[in-house]
């Protein structure tokens, strides 16, 4: 077994660790694709691919593929979730009230997609996305973890899985994603978090803190994390059971 | 005149004597085949999920009062972990 190596960076805000059986070369590579990929779907930066789709509501636009699945993406969370996971969250800034269903705001055929209303903010989605991909891109031994959102690839650095800290305990990860979702870390303003529930239209009111998941991707792990959080303690449970392969509900003390 | 302890009721005290020790030692051997037995019984369920260097904290499919839940296919470790889902 060839020693495992880390490349730590900051990109989307957060920070990003990459572990693999590699070459620096490859890790280095798999950073440059992280930053560009950042690049295009940040909705901070006003040059983005995503910040361009947003500002052209109303007509119907070509989208890159990667734009496209992402949209797409966003479509199916907001279907598994029960409306839970909105893709369209920053309408709420706009207009207060329950946000109206995402099909109704975001349409996609072919390789293009039509806003109709709000704007669009991939956030958790597409670093669970990305780190899906990134992790598959680094051999047959890899972890990418992008701000909380990770893909574990392989059997890690002793041959068991990869050790990975998610909630209170510390798990053996194998081909596995996880990805924690919390109201602690992150605010648009002081007393105001940054999840918003598409319900109310108002930051989420859950009685939990915070939802570390594990699901057989980080995408899939980013999507039931939200959920779970948004449904709260008591509905939680009921929401995981059959889909998540383990979890985590943190309280606030 | 001197007292003196009839013989029959010195071989009651004695046969006493020997049957408190008796009893002493059956409690003591009961009490300590029931501990022995209690932590075999403790422990059998996390013997086959345990491996070396490993600490199995929650059985596979538990649900534990923190609101943890580990299914079967995602084994706990004590190993210190590489990274966390902790949002950054």
């Amino acid at each position: 077994m060839r020693p495992v190596r880390r490349l730590v960076f900051t990109a989307m805000t957060c920070r990003c660790e990459l572990l693999a059986e590699c070459s620096p070369a490859q890790l280095r590579q798999a950073e440059s694709r992280v930053r560009r990929m950042a690049a295009r779907l940040t909705r901070f930066d006003r040059d983005s691919e995503l910040c361009a789709f947003n500002d052209a509501c109303g007509r119907w636009v070509d989208v890159s593929p990667e734009l496209e699945s992402l949209l797409r993406l966003g479509l199916s969370a907001w279907e598994q979730s029960g409306g839970l996971v909105h893709a369209g969250c920053l309408a709420a800034a706009a207009a207060p009230g329950p946000l109206p269903p995402l099909p109704e705001m975001l349409e996609v055929r072919g390789h293009k997609a039509r806003l109709s209303a709000g704007g669009i903010d991939l956030g958790g989605l597409a670093k669970g996305w990305l780190a899906d991909r990134v992790a598959a891109s680094l051999g047959r031994n890899a972890l990418a973890n992008l701000g909380g959102d990770l893909f574990a690839l392989g059997p890690g650095p002793a041959g068991q899985g990869w050790p990975v800290r998610a909630g209170a305990v510390t798990l053996l990860l194998r081909d596995q994603g996880a990805a924690t979702s919390g109201t602690w870390k992150r605010a648009w303003g002081p007393g105001s978090q940054h999840l918003v529930d598409p319900r109310t239209g108002q930051p989420a009111g859950s009685d939990l803190t915070e939802v570390s998941v594990v699901a057989h991707s980080a995408t899939e792990a980013e999507i039931l994390a939200k959920e779970a959080l948004l449904r709260g303690r008591a509905a939680a449970p009921a929401a995981l059971r059959g889909r998540a392969l383990a979890w985590h509900l943190g309280r606030a003390a | 005149m001197s007292r003196t302890t009839p013989p029959g009721l010195r071989l009651s005290a004695l046969a006493l004597k020997l049957i408190a020790a008796g009893i002493t030692l059956a409690g003591v051997s009961a009490g300590w085949v029931f501990v022995n037995q209690s932590q075999r019984n403790q422990q059998a369920p996390l013997r086959p999920s345990v491996l070396p260097g490993d600490r199995v904290l929650a059985a596979a499919g538990a649900q534990t009062p923190d609101d943890t839940f580990i299914g079967p296919g995602v084994r706990q470790t004590a190993t210190p972990a590489v990274t966390s889902t902790y949002v950054s």
